[in-house]
C-alpha cells in the first residue's frame, strides 16, 4: 500500500468514482484518468486540453502501459500526472529533449510531449528548432495562456505588447513570439492550432497529430483564467476563426501567409507534410532499437573491433 | 641504454602531420608485441602552434609516458629547441634539414644528446614523392627503419589509414614511408645502440582512454548516447556513433548538453542503458538535470572528461579540477557516485561498474577522466575484447500490480521499477518531492522519509564498490575491491598492512605516474605506498582511513590548485597532508612526484 494517507490529494479514487463514460472501440474514458485529481483554477482553459487528449486516445484505442506523456514545468505541465500513463514531469523547458530520449529509448510507445509558452518558448526553446527539424514521431502540445501561471502572473514570450503583467507593469514592449509560424518554418511536418474551449475540435486536431508519422505541433489557446485579465474567454472566443475551407494544409507559403494575420487566431491545421521520420531513417541503419522486447539484439563483433584497434 | 624501455617525442608544426605520425607508431609498435603509452598535446586552434607526441614504448607493460627522451623527432627547427631540453644525455636527434649543406656545429651547438641524424624529409616529399604534405610519411619511415621495426606493418597501416580518406591519398603516403626507409637503408649510417627487441605475440589492441570509455560502456550494455561535442571528450562521441548503430544502440548528436542529458534520462527512463559525456563546461550546464536523476531515481552515467577550467581555460589540456562539482555540484541534496578511471584499461573496466552502480541503485554516476587520460594511448591486450563478457542489453517485459508504488520505501532504500512498456506499471515520475506512487507531496513527514529513503541507496555501496588500487614495491599492484562483508573485512585488513614511511593519495589518471615514483622511490630506500581509490564518492573509509593511519607523512597529489581531494580527505580526518598540486595544463612526471616523496621523506 501507498505511503500517502488517505486523506492525502488522491489516489486512486479519482477513477473509481466517476460514471462510467464509453469512448472509442469499447473502451471508458476513465481509463485515461490518472491518480491524481487535476489542480488548476476552476474554469481553466488545460481543462479542456485534458479532456480532448484523454479523448484522443482513447478514439485512437492507445493502451495506456504503451503511453509516455512527457512534460516540463508550469500549469500545464502538471499534465503528465492526470493521464493515466508513464508520466514524466521533469525539468523546465526539457519536455521535448526528453520526449526524444523516450521515444529512441522505446519506439514502440506512442509520446506526447506538453508544456506552456513560458517553458516550451522562453526557456526551453532551443530545443524547439531541433525537435521539429528531425521529424520523430512525436505530438508537441504547447499549451499557451500567453502568461506566467504557476509563478503568478509574469510576462511570457507569447504575451502581446502593450499588455500588463508583474514585470510589464507599464505594458510589455516587446512583440510576441507566434509559435505556429516558428514551427512551419522550423520545419515541423505537422502545424495546427486548437482552442481549448472547442474540445471537440481539439480532439480531432490531436487525433490527427497523433496519427501523423513524424514531428506534430498543436498550439492550443488556453486562456488563463487567474492571471490572464482581459484575455479569457471572452476576449479569445470571437478572435478564434475557422480555417479556410480552401486552405490547401501542403502548401507552406499559403500556411505561413495565413499564420502571419495576428488579429484572426485561425484555428486548424495549417500545413502538413510527408518527411522520412527520425527513427526509421535510425532503423533503416539497424540503429533505433530502443528497449528490445524480443531479446534479438545484434552481437557486438568483437573481432571487427580488434582489427579496428590494432 | 636500456632497449627494452624507452621514450620518444614527436615535434612539428600542428598541420605537420605530427599527431598521425606518432598514432602509426604506437600502432607499428603494438603490432610489433611492443607494449606503449602515449600522450599528446595540441594547440586549441585547427592550425598554428606547436603539436607533439610522446610515446614509451617497452617489453613490459606501461603506466605511463616517461619522462626524458631517448629520441626526438622534430619536424623544424622550432620544433627542437623546444624540446631539446627533455633528451637523455645520449638521446638521439632525428630532424629534418639538408644533411650536405647544415652546418652542424653552428646548428646544433646546444645539443646535450647522443648521435644527431639529420634528414631531407620534406625535399625527399617534394621532389621525390612530389606532395610536401607527405613530410611527415617520410619521417614515419625514417625513424621506423631506424629503429629496427619491420616494414610491412607501418606500410600497411599508412595504407589502411590513407584509404579511409580517399583513394588518391594512399599512393603519395605510401610512397612517402617508403622513401624515408629507403632514404635510411641507403644513405644513414646507425650510429646509436637504439633498436628494438623481437617479441613475438598476436600483437596488442591500442585504445585511449577515450575509446576505452566507449568500448566499456559497449560492452556494459550501454545502447544510447546523446552528447554535444566538446574538447576533449567528443571521441567518445564519434566511436559510439559508428559502433551503437551496429548493435541496434543509438547515437544521439543533441542541441547542446542540457539536451544530452535530458536524453539521455528519457531513453534510461524507457529502459535501455544510456549515457552522455562531455568535459567541465558540459558537466556545468548538466547539474540541474543531475538533481532530477536523484529526485525522480532515473540511472544516469555521466562521463567528464575533464580540462583546464574554468570557462574555456585550456581545452586541449589536462586537469583534475572537477572533483567538488562532480561531488557537490548542482542545487538540493541528491544520491549520487563519483568513480575514477585510474588507466586506459579502467577506463573500459570502470563502465560497468558505472552502469551497474547507475542502474541498481537508480542514481546519477559521474565518471571523471581527463584530456590526459582521454588522449592518452596504450597498449592492451587483445583478450580485453575477446573475453570479457558483453552485458545483455533487453529489458523484458514485466507486469505490476495495482498496488504497485515506484517509489516505494524500502529497506535497501531501493524501489521497483516499472518501464514504460509493462502492464500494469504506469506512474508518474517527478522533479518535485512526492509519495511513494508519485504523486507530487508537500507533507512533511514524507519529505523526511523520502529523503532518508534515497540516501539509504548509498549506505553500503563503499563495501561493494570501495575498492581501491594500491601500489606498494617495485611491482606490487593490487585492485583491493570488495563484494560481500567477508571480502570488505579483507580488503580493510589489506590497507592496515600498508604501513610505512610515505603514503601517496591520488585519484584518476596521476596513478600510472605515481605507481612509477613510488616504484623509484622504494629502490632509493624510502618506504612508500600509494592508494587510489576507484568510487571517490561516497567516501570510502574502509581503506583509506587504515591508510592514513599506518603512514608517517601523507602526500596528496592532484592536478589542480586548491587540492580538491586533499580537502576532502581533510574533512573526514583530522590530519594536514603534504600536496603535490600542478595546473599547467601538462600531466605529472613520475620524476616530479619522485622529488616530492624524497623532500617529504627528507623531513620525516
Amino acid at each position: 500500500m501507498s505511503n500517502a494517507p488517505e486523506a492525502a490529494p488522491t489516489k486512486d479514487d479519482a477513477a473509481a468514482a466517476a460514471p462510467s463514460q464509453p469512448c472509442g472501440r469499447g473502451r471508458d474514458l476513465n481509463q485515461y484518468k490518472g491518480r491524481l485529481k487535476p489542480i488548476w483554477c476552476t474554469g481553466c482553459g488545460i481543462f479542456g486540453v485534458l479532456n480532448a487528449l484523454m479523448r484522443s486516445l482513447c478514439e485512437l484505442d492507445i493502451d495506456p502501459e504503451n503511453l509516455a506523456v512527457v512534460s516540463g514545468i508550469g500549469c500545464s505541465s502538471r499534465l503528465p500526472g492526470f493521464v493515466k500513463c508513464y508520466g514524466y514531469h521533469g525539468a523546465h523547458g526539457r519536455a521535448l529533449p526528453t520526449a526524444i530520449g523516450v521515444k529512441l529509448g522505446n519506439p514502440r510507445l506512442t509520446v506526447i510531449a506538453a508544456g506552456g509558452d513560458g517553458d516550451g518558448l522562453s526557456i526551453g526553446i532551443g530545443h524547439f528548432p531541433h525537435a521539429a527539424r528531425r521529424n520523430l514521431d512525436l505530438t508537441y502540445i504547447l499549451i499557451d495562456n500567453r502568461i506566467y501561471g504557476l509563478t503568478k502572473g509574469q510576462t511570457s514570450p507569447t504575451t502581446v505588447e502593450g499588455y500588463e503583467t508583474k514585470t510589464s507593469p507599464t505594458g510589455v514592449i516587446e512583440p510576441p513570439l507566434n509559435p505556429v509560424e516558428l514551427a512551419i518554418v522550423y520545419g515541423a511536418t505537422f502545424v495546427a492550432r486548437g482552442y481549448s474551449a472547442k474540445v471537440k475540435d481539439l480532439q480531432n486536431l490531436i487525433m490527427e497529430a497523433i496519427r501523423h508519422k513524424g514531428f506534430s505541433f498543436v498550439q492550443v489557446i488556453s486562456p488563463c483564467v487567474t492571471f490572464g485579465k482581459g484575455s479569457g474567454f471572452d476576449y479569445f472566443g470571437p478572435r478564434i476563426k475557422p480555417m479556410p475551407e480552401d486552405h490547401d494544409a501542403g502548401d507552406r507559403h499559403a500556411a505561413l501567409h495565413l499564420v502571419s494575420d495576428t488579429d484572426t487566431l485561425l484555428a486548424g491545421i495549417f500545413y502538413r507534410q510527408d518527411r522520412p521520420e527520425y527513427v526509421a531513417r535510425l532503423q533503416a541503419r539497424g540503429g533505433a532499437r530502443g528497449r528490445e522486447l524480443d531479446a534479438s539484439d545484434p552481437k557486438i563483433d568483437t573481432e571487427s573491433l580488434i582489427t579496428r584497434f590494432s | 641504454m636500456d632497449v627494452t624501455d624507452f621514450v620518444m617525442g614527436i615535434s612539428g608544426d600542428a598541420g605537420e602531420g605530427v599527431i598521425l605520425t606518432g598514432d602509426l607508431i604506437t600502432q607499428v609498435a603494438a603490432r610489433s608485441n611492443l607494449h606503449i603509452s602515449s600522450t599528446q598535446t595540441f594547440p586549441a586552434e585547427i592550425r598554428g602552434g606547436q603539436s607533439y607526441v610522446q610515446i614509451r614504448l617497452g617489453i613490459d607493460s606501461i603506466f605511463n609516458p616517461g619522462d626524458r627522451l631517448d629520441v626526438l623527432v622534430a619536424f623544424n627547427r622550432l620544433a627542437y629547441h623546444r624540446y631539446k631540453p627533455t633528451i637523455a644525455s645520449d638521446g638521439i636527434l632525428i630532424i629534418d634539414g639538408d644533411p650536405e649543406t647544415i652546418d652542424m656545429a653552428s646548428t646544433f651547438g646546444d645539443w646535450r644528446g647522443g648521435p644527431i641524424y639529420v634528414i631531407p624529409m620534406g625535399e625527399i616529399a617534394a621532389k621525390d614523392v612530389g606532395v610536401k604534405r607527405a613530410k611527415n610519411m617520410v619521417g614515419l619511415g625514417a625513424v621506423t627503419a631506424l629503429l629496427g621495426f619491420a616494414p610491412e606493418h607501418g606500410e600497411e597501416l599508412v595504407h589502411r589509414f590513407f584509404a579511409k580518406r580517399g583513394e588518391a591519398l594512399v599512393e603519395p603516403n605510401v610512397a612517402g614511408y617508403r622513401a624515408g626507409r629507403e632514404y635510411v637503408a641507403k644513405k644513414v649510417t646507425k650510429r646509436d645502440h637504439l633498436t628494438i627487441p623481437k617479441v613475438s605475440g598476436e600483437g596488442y589492441l591500442v585504445l585511449s582512454g577515450n575509446d576505452a570509455i566507449a568500448l566499456g560502456a559497449l560492452y556494459a550494455g550501454c545502447r544510447f548516447f546523446s552528447g554535444y561535442p566538446i574538447t576533449p571528450a567528443s571521441e567518445i562521441m564519434q566511436l559510439l556513433a559508428e559502433e551503437l548503430p551496429r548493435v541496434g544502440g543509438t547515437m544521439y548528436q543533441a542541441e547542446d548538453e542540457i539536451a544530452s542529458i535530458a536524453a539521455a534520462q528519457g531513453a534510461s527512463y524507457a529502459g535501455v542503458r544510456a549515457m552522455t559525456a562531455t568535459s567541465g563546461p558540459g558537466l556545468s550546464l548538466m547539474s540541474e538535470l543531475l538533481g532530477l536523476s536523484g529526485i525522480a531515481e532515473i540511472p544516469m552515467v555521466v562521463v567528464d572528461v575533464q580540462r583546464g577550467g574554468p570557462s574555456t581555460g585550456l581545452p586541449t589540456k589536462t586537469e583534475q579540477s572537477d572533483l567538488l562539482s562532480a561531488m557537490y555540484g548542482g542545487h538540493g541534496e541528491f544520491p549520487r557516485v563519483v568513480m575514477a578511471p585510474i588507466s586506459i584499461r579502467d577506463c573500459f573496466q570502470v563502465m560497468r561498474s558505472a552502469f551497474e552502480v547507475a542502474e541498481i541503485y537508480q542514481v546519477p554516476v559521474i565518471v571523471l577522466s581527463e584530456q590526459g587520460l582521454g588522449h592518452r594511448r596504450a597498449t592492451l591486450p587483445k583478450a580485453l575484447l575477446k573475453q570479457t563478457p558483453i552485458e545483455k542489453v533487453t529489458r523484458p517485459q514485466r507486469s505490476w500490480g495495482p498496488t504497485y508504488n515506484r517509489f516505494e520505501i524500502t529497506e535497501s532504500g531501493i524501489s521497483p521499477r516499472a518501464m514504460p512498456g509493462d502492464p500494469g506499471g504506469t506512474h508518474l515520475i517527478t522533479g518535485l518531492e512526492h509519495w511513494d506512487f508519485g504523486g507530487p507531496a508537500h507533507n512533511l513527514e514524507n519529505r523526511t522519509e523520502m529523503v532518508q529513503k534515497r540516501f539509504r541507496k548509498l549506505r553500503n555501496l563503499d563495501r561493494r564498490y570501495g575498492g581501491v588500487f594500491a601500489f606498494k614495491g617495485e611491482d606490487a599492484t593490487q585492485h583491493l575491491h570488495a563484494t560481500t562483508d567477508e571480502e570488505a573485512g579483507r580488503l580493510s585488513a589489506a590497507a592496515e598492512s600498508f604501513r610505512g614511511q610515505i603514503g601517496v593519495i591520488g585519484w584518476g589518471a596521476t596513478a600510472g605516474v605515481v605507481r612509477e615514483a613510488v616504484a623509484r622511490a622504494e629502490k632509493r630506500g624510502i618506504d612508500t605506498a600509494a592508494i587510489f581509490p576507484r568510487m571517490i564518492f561516497p567516501h570510502n573509509d574502509l581503506t583509506i582511513r587504515p591508510f592514513i593511519q599506518g603512514h608517517q607523512k601523507i602526500i596528496v597529489v592532484e592536478e589542480n590548485f586548491t587540492g580538491q581531494y586533499a580537502r576532502v580527505l581533510m574533512h573526514y580526518y583530522d590530519f594536514e597532508p603534504e600536496r603535490l598540486n600542478k595546473y599547467d595544463g601538462l600531466p605529472f612526471k613520475p620524476e616530479e612526484v619522485l622529488r616530492k616523496i624524497e623532500e617529504v621523506a627528507s623531513h620525516v
